[in-house]
Order: C-alpha cells, then sequence, then structure tokens
C-alpha cells in the first residue's frame, strides 16, 4: 500500500510536469498542473495511512 | 599566484564573503537543537553524529555535488521538450577542478554550496535522535549532499528547468527560493521524514494503544542557545542566497535581514501563545520549533515581501508549525524528536508558497527580460513544491530504503536501552548522570 502511495506522488509529479511541457494553452494547463497536485495529495495521504495502519499492526 | 589585495575585490563580493561566512552558525544551532532535545544518555552521540554529517557532507559536495548542482551560465545536461530547453543536471568538472576560487560568482555559489549541504544534513539527524546508527547516518548523507540535494539545488539554483519556468513559460520569475526554503529546508526536512518512517517511532513512545508518550528534551538550554546561533546562521544564509541566486542588489541585505528576524519573532511568539493558550503554559521546545519553522519559512520570499508581509508569513509558520508536530506525532505515528519534518520540511514549504502568495517579484518574459506582471509565480511556488513532495520525497525515501535493506540504519534494542552514548562511542555525554529506565516500563 505505501509503495502504491509512492507511485501515486510520482504519477502526480508526472502529470504536472507533463501539462507543462505538452498544453500550451494556460487555462488546460493550470487545470492539469491542479490535477497533478490534486493526485500527490491523495499519494500522500495513502503512504501516511499505509505507515499509521503498519505500526498499529506492530504494537 | 599574484595576492589580490582586499580593497581590490568588490564591495558586494566581500558583503556576500562574509555573510557566507555565516552560515556554519546556523549549523551549530541545528546541532544543539538535535542535542538538546534528545535524550542525556544519546547527547555525545548527537554532536559526535552532527560533526560526521558536517564532515562527510562538504566532501560528498566537493566530490560530485557541485559538479552535479553547477551555476547559472554553466554547462548542463539539457533535454529539448517541446522546443523549450531543460536543464536538468549540471555537467561540470568533478572535485572543483577548473573553478576559480577568488571570489567569482561560481566560486560564491560552491563556498555558500559547501555551507548549505551541511545545513541540510543535519536536519535528519534530528528526527532520527537516539536510535539512528553513526554509520547508517553517515551513509544517508553521502546519498543525500551527493545526489538528492544538488539535483535540486541545480533545478532551483543552479539554472535548472524550476529557475528557467519564467523564460521558459512565462510563468513569473521562474521558480524562486531566495535562502533555501527548498533546497536546503524541504529536502532536509522531507529526508528527517523518510528516516523517521524507516527506523520507527522509539521504545517506550507510544503504548499498546498507540498513544503517543512524551519524552522530553533533555537541556533546553542547548535548545535556546542553538536558536540563537541558528538565526545568525539564517541571515547569512537567506541574505547570501538572495544576492547570488536571485541578483539582489546587496543594499537589499538590509530587508532581508528585517524579514528573517521578524518571519522568526512571529513564528516563535505564536507558538508560545498557541501552546499557553491550549496547554496552559508556554512550551519551549514547540516554541524552538516555531522559531526555527519561522527562519525556514523566511527563506522563501524573505527578499521579495514587505515586513509586515513577513511577519504575516512567520505568524502563520509558527501556528502550523506547533499544530504539526502534534499531528505528525498523534495522527501519524512520526515519532520526531526535534520536529524537524515540522520545522524544516512544513516551514519550508509554506515558505515556497508565500513567494507566490504574497512576493513582488521581478518576473522574466519569455524572451529573457524583465516584465511587469508577475502572473504566474504562484503557479511556479506550486511546480516546486509539487516536485518536492512528487520527486524529492519518493526519491529519498527510496534511496534510504535501499541503504536500510543493505544495513539496517536503526540501532538494536540493547543500543537503545543503552543509551547511543556508551553503546557506540563507549562513553557518554554527562558521566555523572544516572540513566532512567522509566520509559521502558511497558504502559
Amino acid at each position: 500500500m505505501k509503495l502504491f502511495g509512492f507511485l501515486l506522488l510520482l504519477a502526480g509529479w508526472g502529470l504536472v510536469v507533463s501539462a507543462l511541457a505538452l498544453l500550451a494553452a494556460d487555462a488546460p494547463r493550470n487545470i492539469f498542473i491542479l490535477a497533478g497536485v490534486g493526485v500527490e495529495i491523495v499519494g500522500i495521504v495513502i503512504v501516511i495511512r499505509s505507515h499509521t495502519l503498519r505500526r498499529g499492526a506492530h504494537d | 599566484m599574484p595576492a589580490t589585495s582586499f580593497s581590490a575585490l568588490d564591495a558586494p563580493i566581500v558583503l556576500a564573503i562574509g555573510l557566507i561566512l555565516l552560515v556554519p552558525c546556523a549549523a551549530a544551532g541545528l546541532a544543539l537543537i538535535n542535542t538538546g532535545l534528545g535524550r542525556s544518555r544519546s547527547a555525545a552521540h548527537s554532536m559526535m553524529a552532527s560533526l560526521c554529517v558536517i564532515a562527510i557532507a562538504a566532501l560528498a559536495y566537493f566530490v560530485c555535488g557541485f559538479a552535479w548542482q553547477g551555476f547559472a551560465g554553466a554547462t548542463s545536461h539539457v533535454a529539448s521538450v517541446s522546443g523549450k530547453p531543460w536543464s536538468w543536471l549540471g555537467a561540470g568538472p568533478f572535485l572543483f577542478r577548473h573553478l576559480p576560487l577568488d571570489g567569482s560568482s561560481a566560486s560564491l555559489a560552491a563556498l555558500l554550496g559547501i555551507f548549505s549541504v551541511g545545513l541540510a544534513a543535519l536536519i535528519p539527524l534530528g528526527s532520527g535522535s537516539d536510535r539512528w546508527r553513526l554509520g547508517a547516518c553517515c551513509v544517508s548523507t553521502v546519498v543525500l549532499a551527493g545526489w538528492t540535494y544538488p539535483l535540486f539545488a541545480h533545478w532551483a539554483w543552479g539554472g535548472g528547468w524550476l529557475a528557467q519556468l519564467g523564460t521558459n513559460y512565462g510563468l513569473g520569475a521562474g521558480f524562486v527560493d531566495c535562502g533555501g526554503a527548498g533546497s536546503i529546508q524541504a529536502v532536509g526536512g522531507l529526508t528527517a521524514l523518510s528516516i523517521a518512517w524507516l527506523l520507527g517511532a522509539r521504545h517506550g513512545k507510544y503504548t499498546h494503544d498507540g498513544l503517543p508518550t512524551a519524552i522530553p528534551g533533555h537541556n533546553g538550554v542547548l535548545v535556546m542557545l542553538g536558536c540563537s546561533l541558528a538565526l545568525v546562521g539564517w541571515l547569512g544564509l537567506n541574505s547570501a542566497g538572495a544576492i547570488l541566486y536571485n541578483g539582489v542588489d546587496p543594499g537589499q541585505v538590509v530587508l532581508v535581514a528585517i524579514n528573517t528576524i521578524l518571519c522568526a519573532a512571529t513564528a516563535a511568539l505564536t507558538a508560545a501563545v498557541v501552546t499557553n493558550v491550549r496547554f496552559g503554559k508556554p512550551d519551549a521546545s514547540l516554541t524552538a520549533n516555531g522559531w526555527i519553522g519561522g527562519l525556514a519559512a523566511s527563506s522563501g520570499a524573505c527578499a521579495f515581501v514587505h515586513p509586515a508581509e513577513a511577519a504575516t508569513i512567520g505568524l502563520i509558520a509558527g501556528a502550523l508549525v506547533t499544530f504539526s508536530v502534534e499531528w505528525f506525532e498523534l495522527h501519524m505515528s512520526v515519532d520526531d524528536p526535534s520536529g524537524s519534518v515540522s520545522a524544516h520540511a512544513m516551514g519550508g514549504l509554506w515558505g515556497l508558497l508565500a513567494v507566490g502568495i504574497f512576493g513582488s517579484v521581478p518576473a522574466i518574459g519569455e524572451s529573457g527580460m524583465p516584465v511587469s506582471s508577475a502572473g504566474g509565480q504562484w503557479l511556479a511556488q506550486l511546480i516546486g513544491i509539487a516536485t518536492l513532495v512528487g520527486f524529492v520525497l519518493p526519491l529519498t525515501y527510496g534511496l534510504n530504503w535501499m541503504i536500510n535493506r543493505l544495513s539496517p540504519q536503526r540501532v538494536a534494542a540493547e543500543g537503545e536501552r543503552q543509551g547511543m552514548d556508551l553503546y557506540e562511542l563507549g562513553a557518554g555525554a554527562y558521566p555523572e548522570f544516572i540513566v532512567h529506565s522509566d520509559e521502558f516500563i511497558e504502559r
């Protein structure tokens, strides 16, 4: 689950970089960059959640 | 080689050199804070580790770090993306070869870098306090100072693709990071988070119910002294960074210094007030974390905001750090004895965002010439933050995970019980002290 979270973080960053490189118009570029940030937020939540769950399992 | 007389150097160069030579004070401050907030039986180990980390960081940066970081205008690896040049890694020679160490802007960048990489490497020591093996933290520092830090520093400071966002895409002046809120604080803070995750919590930190218990720092005086020293270092760091990497006029050092102290002051006072309201008394360690968080936040926009805005940035940083320390400990099960993640990562990321919200940065148009509109600066800052969280965090976690697989980074349980001083060094910092074992009683 933690690996999935980190992959989502990388995917979100990839979305941000791709939007920057491929989209010339301001509006779609900004929307895709914000979408990439959104994916990163989901990724970091999953990484945090998996760490908390793992700690609970150790207890 | 003919000697250069002092008067022959330009005044801005002399000023920059003087400011850069203040930066080691910040490292000394962080070392004292990390030691003071740790246990007494690991105090000598903490200071020893700080020295080793600074030494290794300087060597790794000398060998390959600066070559990969580069500086604006130097040779670099460039990829062409949709017709735009993206500089992604410095391509200079290793070991400072062909670098004129004579006060040129390249040599000043190298001087600032060799000190600030040590500062970044000290940040994870705080989160791994009391349980991180000396050898493991040295290996981790090689990776941080030799690869992770130079890579991001190139992108932000060395003319890399983040710095080019203004000229390539018209996003304000590109990613702005005056004194290292991203390159030093956030990179170090996110590495600290990775280390805290990989090492796990100290024995006795959490009860069987998962509730955190307080393990107070052993010496508040060291912590407060460290905060004072850190201010001196940060004044140099922010001012020198603004001159070298943002082309700020040397006269603006006054503004940078005032903004730095105002940011730290409001952050510390906010932390003191918040803890006083919540717990009935101001908390010294959280106030110290607020101070450092304010300094970290000040590094983002210190040259491009009005003093009132700097005070506001500090106020928000103080509240953010205070609440995030509790949030990390209580809800994320992250045992971070020095509050490194909150103060440096959260403070640094907030400082970068604050550039986009409050900053008045002279923008650069796609022609490369300054333009009046600074629109898009917030987006450039957001892209920088997204890169730190979405790329640097997985990178630093992955690299440290591999080190941990090769050789466990956490000390054996016996070492933690005995104390890092006796277990790894054979002698304690305070031999007349008695080791209290109540933290190991099952709760």
